[in-house]
């Protein structure tokens, strides 16, 4: 059971930001991919957050959060995008699938844990 | 950090005399080449230390492990056949160079004709135009894409410098397609694999210092990779770039393992940024990181485009924009 789920095909990211969040005294849970990250929200009710990297193998990013909603039929889970993308047709895509926030890397750790704080209260 | 994007290059010096090995290292500072010179005409160890060159100058009355300068000429070339070789006859030189060596040279000349070596070397060399402020850019966005996967540690990076080798350095590599309207090819990341293990064991990475599994080591270099990409495509892509890939054509890329190669399909010089990481505690402890960029498929520099300062300003990295 976890508040959070991290997904990014980067090791390094999902230690980074797990260890940010989970100092701040969150439940932190995480994926490799978006394939498997869909796997894990449609499994673990208690989800509240994702936070996402967009250029994933397998399955991306924006694919997950659209299949989050059309797919799972799951409208409350936040997600929100960690990537080095800033293309305005990709945030459009992004807002179009309920994304709620965006942040592009290298990311701070306070932005993160500022967001998460709003998202997750 | 010296701010220096005047591009150069490396060549390796085979010369009998100091006295001319002095006149040819004269010859490549004028063309901002770093002409390293052999002191124990060990050629071999030499030539396997250095793969990031972009030239050979060898004196035809060079001899070494019992080669005859024309021998090491087509040894070299044999080993290394992507480097231009620039081969220095002595004035009273009046041999007739065999149609086997013609193919091996660059070209053959005398101190007496300068001429003749220096057009080759532009030829050779210094055949592709990089506009300075997209040096400067990939190098300010490499350089911070390092940091942030780096603590503790001191960055420094030399002049940017064209590489005609295509030996890789190091065992670990990434690899990842670059592409705007105005420029199409692959940035290369290449380092060591035991130095990357003793920063994540010293907690200088993100990685938790007990994940030094090869894997772990990958990602990182992997995250790195993917961080100077975004930045790129933000700074250096244009708002118009066509997203239709499967009209664009590509070459394959080979790899022989054995021999520590790799060719995108091009003798076009490559753009090399040598960065240097150490750390700030243990100043011994130091890493490399080699980056090379291949415009293997299109480069049109007379269309380059940086985006302006205020659209840099809106889409700053770390801050997170809400819908």
């Amino acid at each position: 059971m976890a508040q959070i789920l991290v997904v990014d095909d980067s090791a390094a990211v999902r230690n980074e930001v797990s260890t940010f969040l989970t100092n701040h005294g969150f439940s932190v849970d995480t994926a490799g991919d978006g394939k498997e990250g869909l796997t894990k929200i449609q499994n673990d009710s208690a989800i509240k957050l994702v936070i996402s990297d967009v250029n994933m193998p397998n399955m991306d990013g924006l694919t997950m959060a659209e299949k989050v909603r059309s797919e799972l039929g799951n409208q409350s889970v936040n997600i929100i995008m960690l990537t080095t993308e800033s293309d305005p047709r990709m945030k459009e895509r992004g807002k179009n699938a309920g994304v709620k926030g965006w942040i592009v890397k290298p990311f701070k750790g306070d932005a993160v844990v500022g967001a998460v704080k709003k998202l997750v209260s | 950090m010296e701010d220096k994007h005047n591009i150069q290059s490396k060549a390796l010096i085979f010369e009998v005399n100091e006295e001319d090995a002095e006149k040819v290292g004269h010859l490549c500072e004028t063309f901002s080449i770093s002409g390293l010179r052999t002191r124990d005409h060990n050629s071999l160890e030499f030539l396997n230390q250095n793969t990031d060159l972009g030239a050979i100058f060898i004196s035809e009355k060079c001899r070494i492990d019992d080669k005859t300068g024309e021998e090491l000429v087509l040894f070299i070339h044999a080993l290394r056949a992507e480097l231009p070789i620039f081969m220095r006859l002595d004035e009273d030189s009046s041999q007739e160079l065999s149609s086997e060596l013609k193919a091996a040279i660059a070209c053959a000349y005398k101190f007496s004709d300068l001429k003749v070596v220096e057009d080759s070397i532009k030829r050779h060399i210094f055949t592709t135009f990089y506009p300075v402020p997209l040096v400067r850019g990939m190098q300010e966005i490499s350089l911070e894409a390092i940091e942030a996967n780096m603590n503790n540690c001191i960055i420094s990076v030399d002049p940017p410098y064209l590489v005609k080798d295509q030996i890789i350095y190091g065992e670990l590599m990434s690899l990842i397609p670059i592409q705007s309207n105005w420029y199409r090819g692959s940035m290369m990341l290449q380092t060591t694999e035991a130095e990357i293990i003793q920063l994540i064991e010293n907690c200088m990475t993100p990685l938790n210092p007990k994940d030094t599994g090869f894997r772990y080591v990958n990602s990182l270099l992997n995250e790195i990779t993917n961080l100077i990409w975004g930045g790129i495509k933000r700074r250096f892509g244009r708002s118009d770039d066509s997203v239709n890939e499967s009209l664009k054509t590509q070459v394959p890329i080979s790899v022989n393992h054995a021999r520590k190669y790799i060719s995108f399909g091009t003798e076009e010089p490559q753009l090399c940024f040598h960065y240097q990481i150490r750390n700030k505690f243990q100043e011994d402890q130091v890493f490399d990181i080699y980056q090379r960029f291949i415009f293997n498929l299109d480069w049109y520099p007379d269309n380059f485009e940086e985006s302006d300062d205020e659209t840099n300003k809106l889409i700053e990295s770390g801050e997170l924009e809400f819908f």
